[in-house]
């Protein structure tokens, strides 16, 4: 708060006296202005002190990794992830947490202790074993536990509006060396003078004077707290005397130790867009991923040449400078004898050493970010969210939102191509379906870029994707099998609003009559039309709430086509209740909040409601599981076995694609943010990338246990007879036990007698 | 490992046809239901019941017993994050969500077992009774009853 003295008004009706000895009077009230002011600067300082309490941030985490034998996990992964998390590399045994030593597919390492929700985990000695791109044996040091959790990847923090981020540090967590190099580098008279140094002030006045310019600085510490406590950087003269009044009275009420350890958390010490890196501890996470405690030397010797100006010495930005400073203060150091000459040479040999973000397969996660404040937004005031200091736990993983980063970035850039002039816009969002958890999200295709967040905000028609709600609303009756027949014939409505409607299949051509199967599987349009106005729109609309997040689109004929406007996290959602089984689980990113202080606050558990009978969904699955073996996810090229939906709206706006494994779930939209035709298909942009992440990311299969209310009947796929193994075009599908299938049509596709020997051969030898 | 079965392959189809034998197509001598996995099953679920899942459900056992119920509820979570199909941690979530007496979720999480529980029939028993405790205690007596009589 600037103070100036015109603040101070004289009262209207001045005393006589006042008038009688004016020069006295005015020195008198000057004396009065300048007492006040000073106690008001004291009242300031104490206060501000006296509290001592920043705006704690919250901060973010990503999930834990779990190390557990049979983890899916090479030795080089883990290693870029123990790089994320700032871990030192040596060469013999690790010994410090936060270390680690691979010998070819021996790993061992010390994790760093770590406040969960649930425990203060202490570090752990952990000695790890890889083969065949697994982890062969996990064994802790001292317990005769299997599994281990590696402390998480801070991913992020909830600042104020104001843009101050930081991480307090308590002085035992401050290394003695820094306060050394702070004191050796910035104030070397710190110990001796009342917060003022006026030797040092003279001696740089005088240099400052030689050169004809501002170039040395003579601040104390004192000096400078003050000065990022307080005030702006505007160098004034009257500025310059509050700063060392102030450095005075803060002297005055308080130790050296304390001041030392306030400089440590406030100053300023770079800058990451709109956010202020403030405090050593912070700066350390910042340029180190690693805690204060542990950095090295160099490391350490960089931090403090930053604190002369931030931007001028930034590492990457002005590597040489940066360098040139950080070897001045290590040469400073070794002058001051708190590091021996040979202790100063090696560390100035040391490259830099900053931690890079990309290279360390960390991004910003902006997007998944904004979800994390749309869930505690529920809860938190925002003021409690950028002051407390609270500890957000989520399930984000960093290596399935580097996949989904990358994967979406790539295609769309090849995608582009066809129509260079335009640049599309994508968004993904991956899920372990059964807990719900949200792994990844990504709002737009360049990767930490805070804008339009298109997987939390961009609502767009789903278009085909609607399907498996239509024929679920259709299993639902009981009037329905798979196997039933229905007939894709054209079909012409009058709506509501008296126009007429009348859809096309996307091939262009009526099947004639369907299975239930095929019509999904290869999304016919006009079948669905059909069925889902047999069953009822109503019906199919009070499902898509009764599965997803709500609330029930209009009943209107076009929503059994795909009319209706959602989200891909939605999507996520009603798909994940798919994948669930018939179990709704919403998504979530927030695990569990932890106060500043490491007292558990609020968890958020795993949630279920059955929302449609199992069995049905398996049935429904197995149709989603055929389309992308024969229908219009056949393109895929997946090791393992998944279950998925093309969406393409109307004059190809829209192309999606949801699916998932026995594991994950991964929603795809791409299309212009203005609603352009884009030319592409479901299967022709969405997928591919949905592909290229399940690849990286999904490990199971999508294989259900077969619910007993079912039972396997090898079927015809174009007209759902019962036929015989002979029939090329049958399948086996489990449906209601007793349903009576309709013989007509019989098998569409004979097998040659040749094949047929050779499969029975296959299966005699197998 | 394919290129080995398709060269035996051949090289029986070879000698049966040197040795001039009929190919009347029958039965082959195999599992009964190996014709009969449903599309949805063309791989079969390996359970991985790893060690890993086992010693978080003893752990979790322990804290529970100990009164910590909230850190045994977590600690089940990882290895439902680790296992997520294995039905043995669904019924072990349920249980504990039944010892904290919110029967709604002990129900949701029992029939979540159910579900998964496939060819584990001692397993779906439990979850099935543990459906039907849930029920009486929600003052759902009949559907427990009819529960129970089916199952």
């Amino acid at each position: 708060m600037p103070l100036s003295k015109s603040r101070l008004r004289l009262p209207p009706a001045l005393p006589a006296c006042l008038l009688r000895h004016p020069w006295w009077s005015l020195a008198a009230l000057l004396l009065l202005a300048f007492a006040a002011w000073l106690l008001y600067l004291n009242w300031q300082i104490t206060s501000r002190f006296e509290g001592r309490r920043w705006d704690l941030p919250a901060r973010v985490y990503a999930r834990p990794l779990e190390l557990y034998a049979g983890l899916e996990l090479t030795a080089a992964a883990l290693e870029q992830e123990l790089a994320r998390l700032g871990y030192r590399e040596v060469s013999g045994r690790p010994s410090r947490p936060g270390s680690y030593g691979r010998r070819g597919d021996a790993l061992e390492l010390v994790t760093r202790e770590f406040r969960y929700w649930d425990e203060l985990a202490p570090p752990a000695a952990v000695s790890l074993r890889f083969a065949d791109g697994r982890l062969e044996a996990v064994d802790v040091a001292g317990q005769d536990t299997a599994i281990v959790r590696l402390d998480p990847l801070m991913v992020g923090s909830i600042f104020p509006a104001h843009g101050e981020d930081r991480l307090v540090v308590t002085p035992e967590q401050v290394p003695e060396l820094l306060r050394q190099a702070l004191v050796a580098v910035e104030d070397r008279r710190f110990s001796e003078h009342p917060g003022v140094d006026l030797r040092a002030l003279g001696r740089a006045a005088l240099a400052n004077l030689r050169a004809g310019a501002v170039t040395q600085g003579g601040s104390t510490l004192t000096q400078q707290l003050v000065k990022n406590y307080f005030l702006d950087n505007r160098r004034t003269l009257g500025r310059k005397l509050t700063e060392a009044l102030m450095a005075l009275l803060l002297e005055r009420h308080y130790d050296k130790a304390e001041i030392l350890n306030a400089y440590v958390n406030e100053i300023y010490l770079g800058q990451d867009g709109q956010r202020a890196i403030h405090g050593f501890g912070l700066a350390s996470q910042f340029w180190f991923s690693r805690p204060l405690a542990e950095l090295e030397l160099h490391q350490l010797a960089l931090l403090v040449a930053l604190v002369r100006g931030p931007g001028w010495y930034d590492p990457t930005a002005h590597p040489e400078r940066a360098r040139a400073r950080r070897d001045l203060v290590l040469g400073l150091l070794a002058e001051a004898g708190h590091i021996t000459e040979a202790e100063r040479a090696r560390a100035a040999g040391r490259p830099l050493d900053t931690w890079d973000r990309e290279r360390a397969g960390a991004s910003y996660y902006p997007g998944y970010l904004a979800l994390v404040r749309a869930e505690l937004g529920e809860q938190y005031r925002p003021e409690d969210l950028s002051r407390q200091g609270l500890n957000i736990f989520t399930s984000l993983d960093p290596r399935v939102q580097a996949s989904a980063e990358r994967r979406l970035a790539e295609r769309l850039d090849a995608l582009d191509e066809r129509q260079p002039e335009r640049r599309l816009a994508g968004a993904v969002v991956v899920t372990a379906p059964q807990s719900g958890d949200v792994l990844a999200l990504v709002g737009d295709r360049r990767a930490g870029y805070e804008g339009f967040n298109r997987a939390l905000a961009a609502r767009r028609p789903v278009g085909s994707l609607i399907k498996p709600v239509v024929y679920l609303a259709a299993l639902e009756t009981g009037r329905y099998t798979l196997a039933s027949r229905i007939e894709d014939a054209p079909i012409e409505l009058e709506l509501p609003n008296g126009t007429r409607w009348a859809p096309r299949n996307f091939s262009g051509e009526p099947a004639g009559p369907v299975t239930l199967l095929r019509a999904l599987a290869e999304s016919l349009n006009l079948a669905t039309v059909g069925l889902g106005l047999d069953v009822g729109v109503e019906r199919v609309a009070a499902l898509l709430e009764r599965i997803g997040p709500g609330p029930a689109p209009a009943a209107l004929p076009s929503l059994l086509l795909g009319a209706v406007e959602l989200t891909p996290f939605e999507v996520a959602f009603v798909y994940g209740t798919l994948a669930n089984g018939g179990f709704r689980v919403p998504p979530r990113a927030v695990r569990s909040v932890v106060a500043a202080n490491g007292v558990p606050l609020v968890r958020f558990p795993v949630e279920l409601r059955q929302a449609v009978e199992p069995a049905l969904v398996y049935q429904l699955n197995q149709a989603l599981l055929v389309a992308m073996q024969r229908g219009t996810g056949r393109a895929t090229t997946l090791p393992l076995a998944t279950a998925g939906k093309t969406g393409t709206s109307d004059d190809f706006r829209d192309s999606w694609f949801a699916g998932f494994s026995g594991d994950r779930l991964a929603v795809v939209w791409i299309g212009y943010d203005d609603f352009a035709p884009t030319g592409l298909s479901g299967a022709s942009a969405a997928l591919p990338v949905w592909q290229d992440i399940m690849a990286d990311v999904a490990e199971r299969p999508y294989a259900p246990p077969l619910p007993r209310a079912l039972e396997a009947r090898r079927v015809d796929y174009y007209s759902g007879a019962p036929v015989g193994r002979g029939c090329a075009s049958g399948l086996v599908l489990a449906l209601p036990a007793g349903t009576e299938l309709d013989r007509r049509g019989g098998c569409a596709e004979r097998r040659g007698l040749a094949e047929r020997t050779l499969e029975w051969l296959n299966d005699v030898l197998d | 490992m394919a290129e080995r079965r398709t060269r035996l392959i051949t090289l029986a189809a070879l000698t049966l046809a040197a040795s001039g034998c009929a190919l009347a197509p029958q039965p082959g001598p195999q599992d009964p239901d190996a014709d009969e996995i449903p599309v949805t099953a063309p791989q079969r679920q390996e359970r991985r019941a790893g060690p890993a899942t086992a010693t978080l459900i003893e752990q979790s056992r322990a804290l529970h017993e100990s009164g910590q119920s909230a850190q045994a509820a977590v600690t089940l979570e990882r290895a439902l994050r680790i296992e997520p199909n294995d039905p043995a941690v669904w019924l072990e979530l349920a249980r504990l969500r039944y010892a904290a007496a919110d029967w709604a979720q002990a129900e949701q999480f029992a029939r979540r077992a159910e579900s998964l529980a496939g060819g584990d029939p001692a397993l779906r028993k439990q979850a099935v009774e543990l459906i039907a405790d849930s029920l009486v205690r929600q003052g759902r007596p009949t559907e427990a009853e009819r529960l129970r009589s089916g199952g």
